[in-house]
């Protein structure tokens, strides 16, 4: 077949995007790769030109079919440029030769900024970790790849394009989600198209040592911590019945072995009630534990995953044109969608990067858009013993991220903190 | 490096404030910080001028247009003349402003221009005595035209041509508008009519010899089968 015969059907996940994206509503996450040289911007672009290659569902554009959009391969070529923006923006396909990610470099670092319709972090990171790759390989650098990451020499498994969504579809396991609806945080708004990051740097072997001290994970720390956090910060907002609801993403790739570099992600909302200050840490952290290890059961994801399938499968949903569609999942979305949380807490772990290419890269971060209902979102990134915890807000206020960072210096860890801003 | 001293955090800035708790920072050690993000003040001022410029021109259409309708409301002397300044501005807007938007497909684009012009020449020509020009020549010619140019967007672009072939199918239908003119008895001169229907026969047979296949692919595609 031709390569512009082909086309991709957009996966279970990317269907809500074209709907709901907007610039107060990106879907952007942004992946950074610090470098212990400055970037050389031509190497960058050649390593594009090569990386594109190995990595045909961002190789497209998004097109607008009778039922639902499409991609199509995309017959430009993608450009890098200097970092000016503002982070994590919404992403305008018309101004970037149609793609729907954009590498940008600034100083030693490359960002990889992402319009979630094409793929969710574990897919972004694969394509940067490949960019990186053949950039360093094209400064002459001295790299293998120890099966880590995928070059042109490894060759392309369909599986790495499919709707994984699908292929572990099962009508049977089905329930209902119905859900309590979450607090949620405001503040007065940075003016339009306008975000800060706040990076916060913590040892991962003080981290480690400190979660297995609660006999807890990573994530169920942070999370916990995170909660903690909002209560402190929203005292004058919140009522004793609001639930602070943390959002945090499940890479279902951990429990239905999948190849795709496209979106297969879910997610489960881990909540507790509002409690005074004086309470204790330990207790929240048990409780958070538990609904996780509850949430995290295959057949409990399964079964608040499958209705997104049999939704698309529908074929009397199938045959309503697409801008209705696109107008209904809008609402829905912006009815139920959004209320469920108060932010989200997206941990993708630690970054794999082979033995040689260790040397020449400094540092990973990993950054999420915010909308209006949630302004602020929280992620978390580990590489060579440093855990990069981003907080992205669209509002002036940094009570949260304070609070936040606060419990962990007292807590014992030793925080170092950098900002998008001075 | 920085600490504050309040959130017991280090900080790694030149600012001298705590970017959590605004309290000042103490310096320990000697070390600089270089800078990890671009300054955002200086790069938005081009976006933001070509803005400007465009709301000056969209001030002045709206200027223009309002004070012919007082000119013309106050002479009146039986001719709506300020409609077609305000729709000279709006079909200016129309071609010149779309182009630059660059969001939309450059055919449909078209289309809709040529759609456009249409409608303002007959709103002329109905003020202008209705003399029956646009319907009668301007209509099918500026069809052929613009079908002329789609046909060779076709051709040249060859690389996304399947991108225009649903475009050239919409042509090929509106072609055949004339059948309703002539039913309703509108027009009396019929060669331009006729010519653009040949138009548009001749686009479906190209259609049906040269893409047959494509437009089949193409057609699945859009309809997500
Ligand atoms: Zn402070």
């Amino acid at each position: 077949m031709k390569k512009e015969d082909t086309w991709f059907e957009l996966d279970t996940a990317a269907k809500l995007y074209p709907a709901i994206m907007s610039p107060k509503q990106a879907s952007v996450f942004r992946l950074s790769c610090t470098l212990t040289d400055p970037v050389d911007p031509e190497m960058l672009q050649t390593a594009l030109y090569v990386t594109i290659q190995r990595y045909p569902s961002f190789n497209v554009r998004l097109k607008r079919g009778v039922f639902w959009n499409y991609f199509e391969p995309n017959t430009n070529h993608p450009t890098v440029s200097e970092e000016t923006a503002y982070p994590c923006q919404m992403l305008d396909a018309s101004k970037n030769n149609d793609f729907l990610f954009q590498v940008t470099w600034f100083g030693k670092r490359i960002n990889l900024e992402i319009f979630h319709v094409i793929a969710d972090a574990t897919g972004g990171i694969e394509f940067l970790k490949t960019l990186v790759f053949y950039y360093l390989s094209l400064q002459g650098k001295v790299v293998a790849t120890q099966g880590l990451i995928r070059t042109l020499e490894t060759k392309i498994d369909p599986e790495e394009t499919e709707n994984s969504f699908v292929r572990y579809y099962d009508p049977k396991i089905v329930t209902s989600r119905a859900e309590e609806k979450a607090f949620h945080y405001s503040g007065s708004s940075l003016p339009f198209q306008h975000s800060r990051l706040i990076h916060g740097l913590i040892s991962t072997e003080d981290l480690l040592d400190k979660v297995h001290a609660y006999h807890a994970t990573v994530t169920e720390y942070l999370t916990a911590v995170l909660i903690k956090a909002y209560f402190n910060a929203s005292e004058s907002l919140i009522k004793s019945e609001d639930i602070v609801k943390i959002s945090v993403p499940i890479n279902l790739r951990a429990i239905f072995p999948s190849r795709t570099v496209r979106n297969f992600s879910f997610y489960m909302n881990i909540g507790e009630k509002y409690q005074q200050k004086d309470d204790r840490f330990e207790s929240l952290l048990r409780k958070v534990s538990e609904q996780m290890k509850e949430q995290l059961q295959r057949e409990k994801i399964l079964a608040r995953m499958n209705p997104n399938v049999s939704f698309e499968k529908n074929a009397a949903i199938r045959a309503v044109p697409l801008d209705v569609k696109l107008a209904v999942i809008r609402q829905v979305h912006q009815m139920i969608g959004e209320d469920l949380f108060t932010c989200s807490l997206s941990n993708i772990g630690v970054i794999g990067i082979p033995d040689s290419m260790r040397p020449f890269i400094a540092r990973f971060d990993f950054g999420l858009s915010t909308s209006d209902k949630i302004p602020v979102n929280c992620s978390v990134c580990s590489y060579k013993g440093i855990v990069s915890i981003t907080f992205s807000s669209s509002i002036k206020e940094t009570t949260l991220e304070k609070e936040f960072f606060r419990f962990l210096a007292k807590d014992g860890l030793q925080v170092t903190i950098e900002t998008s801003e001075g | 490096m920085k600490k504050c001293l309040e959130c017991n955090v280090w900080v790694n800035t030149n600012a001298i404030r705590c970017p959590l708790c605004g309290v000042g920072l103490n310096q320990l050690g000697q070390s600089e910080t270089t800078l990890l993000y671009p300054s955002y003040s200086k790069n938005r001022h081009g976006k933001r001028k070509m803005n400007f410029l465009a709301k000056i021109f969209f001030f002045i259409s709206i200027a223009a247009s309002l004070i012919c309708f007082f000119v013309n409301v106050l002479t009146w002397n039986g001719l709506p003349w300020s409609l077609v300044v305000a729709g000279g501005i709006i079909i200016s807007w129309l071609l010149v402003g779309l182009p630059l938007l660059k969001t939309m497909n450059l055919n449909f684009m078209l289309i809709d221009q040529m759609i456009g012009v249409q409608i303002y020449l007959y709103l002329i020509d109905r003020i202008f005595g209705n003399k029956g020009w646009s319907l009668n020549y301007v209509y099918p010619l500026l069809y052929v035209a613009v079908a002329i140019v789609i046909v060779l967007f076709v051709i040249i672009y060859r690389i996304a041509w399947h991108d225009y072939l649903i475009t050239a199918v919409i042509m090929a239908v509106i072609g055949f508008y004339p059948l309703i003119l002539i039913a309703f008895g509108v027009i009396d001169v019929l060669w331009p009519s006729y010519t653009a229907m040949m138009f548009a026969v001749l686009l479906i047979c190209g259609l049906f010899i040269f893409g047959r296949d494509k437009l089949k692919k193409e057609i699945r595609k859009r309809m997500n089968l």
